[in-house]
């Protein structure tokens, strides 16, 4: 399988890659290429131009602050895996593709790609991350909930460049996943997010990956956390917090049974998220 | 359709070659006769074409070429100087192959896992070697294999 024939651009910044973007009719951002590259051989995509990001070193590195971590986008899922915290993001890295992805994909690049059932989305939202994006008008910050929609896309324009993501420290949070055995991404996946005040559960964010193309908050589970359900009792809402309009059926799964196994993976996900939290 | 010169070494020896934007490093490297790394899936699943990139194992049929350059490339031709290294050898004494269609990307990708693991139980083996897929020897006698392999080289 080959891509169509395409030109090339390498830009070493930021600004340059903005510019180069903008003098192309079809121009597309190329990262670690896992998403876009496989994109291209299928032929579901033919972009005139690529732009490789790689030269662009201020798009690379991690900064961890009690707890909150600051990603380039252009940091591979393997370096940020040395300094993630024990949590939603560090169980998504160990889980997320195989060794040679891990060493070549980009955070960056799986967010703004969002794949359906790709894992970092889930955690970004149950982690309620802010997401960098820059233009030729500038920079924008955007929360998580806004990024992505359950239709599988994200909000960034044409020729905007996502930079940089924040995922703020929380009391305990955790990711579970169901993995496809061949794509290694999720059949479902499921992350979530707890703040802890006098042992009890003070507030909660559940999201889901693979159920439907894009990542969805689990709001039925959230709530019942938050008013004292324990985890099994809580996670019986999941089949129900997914639009059933959008379920995703395809060869490996029913929507139905997507569905159907969400229940028991927000269980999981959020009894490893009490703990880590101390709540038992 | 833009054409690319990119400079790179190949397991210790410069090349450069003339591609265009789209070549795969998989088929660059193979066109120019280091035919180790395999094209197998073609989709980044298999592992049949991993090689090291600066020194970590990458799928080389989800890379440019033209993204290669300036880096260092070893395919398996390039893990050893002269004969077989500990873990080619081992996976011939563990019979770990079969048709040895995946062996390449097999050896490139236990030489990185060896590298950060040196002693690792048979989990870690499988889990390492996730994105490299066998279709014929059911993995029992790679597991053995890079079992041998590590303790092998824990010995020297």
């Amino acid at each position: 399988m080959f891509p169509a024939g395409f030109d090339y651009e390498a830009p070493e910044s930021v600004a340059d890659a903005l510019d180069a973007h903008a003098e192309r009719e079809n121009a597309a951002f190329l990262a670690g290429g896992h998403s876009l590259l496989a994109e291209m051989k299928r032929g579901e995509t033919a972009p005139d131009t690529v732009i490789d990001l790689g030269g662009i070193d201020r798009l690379r590195g991690v900064g961890v602050d009690e707890g909150t971590v600051r990603v380039g986008a252009l940091t591979t899922y393997s370096s940020l895996a040395e300094d993630a915290p024990a949590g939603a993001l560090a169980d998504a890295l160990d889980h997320l593709g195989d060794r040679q992805i891990r060493n070549r994909g980009t955070v960056g690049g799986n967010l703004a790609a969002c794949d359906a059932g790709a894992d970092l989305p889930p955690v970004a939202l149950a982690t309620g991350a802010t997401l960098t994006a820059q233009s030729r008008d500038g920079e924008r910050n955007v929360d998580a909930d806004n990024f992505f929609t359950p239709g599988g896309e994200t909000v960034l324009r044409d020729g905007e460049l996502l930079t940089e993501i924040e995922f703020p420290a929380c009391d305990g949070s955790a990711y579970v996943k169901n993995t496809h055995p061949a794509s290694g991404y999720a059949l479902v996946g499921v992350s979530a997010a707890v703040t802890v005040e006098s042992g009890a559960v003070a507030s909660a964010r559940v999201a889901a990956t693979g159920a439907v193309p894009g990542p969805v908050r689990l709001s039925g589970v959230e709530s019942a956390l938050e008013g004292g359900a324990n985890a099994e009792d809580a996670a019986a809402h999941a089949p129900d917090d997914v639009p059933a309009d959008l379920l995703r059926s395809d060869p490996h799964a029913s929507g139905e049974y997507r569905a159907s196994v969400l229940e028991p993976y927000a269980e999981r996900v959020v009894t490893a998220a009490l703990e880590r939290a101390g709540v038992r | 359709m833009s054409e690319h010169e990119v400079a790179f070494t190949v397991n210790g020896e410069p090349e450069t070659v003339s591609v265009e934007a789209r070549t795969l490093l998989v088929h660059a490297l193979r066109d120019l006769g280091y035919t180790g790394p395999n094209v197998g899936c073609e989709s980044g699943k298999c592992g049949a074409c991993t090689v090291h990139l600066d020194g970590e194992a990458v799928k080389s049929c989800t890379m440019l070429a033209v993204q290669a350059d300036g880096r260092e490339v070893t395919t398996v031709a390039g893990v050893s100087d002269e004969g077989l290294d500990a873990v080619q050898e081992a996976f011939h004494e563990e019979h770990g192959l079969q048709c040895g269609y995946c062996t390449p990307g097999m050896v490139m990708t236990v030489e990185a896992f060896l590298e950060e693991n040196p002693d690792p139980s048979r989990e870690e083996v499988r889990a390492a070697l996730k994105g490299n897929i066998c279709r014929c020897t059911g993995y029992q006698n790679i597991v053995d294999a890079v079992q041998a392999a590590a303790a092998e080289r824990r010995a020297d």
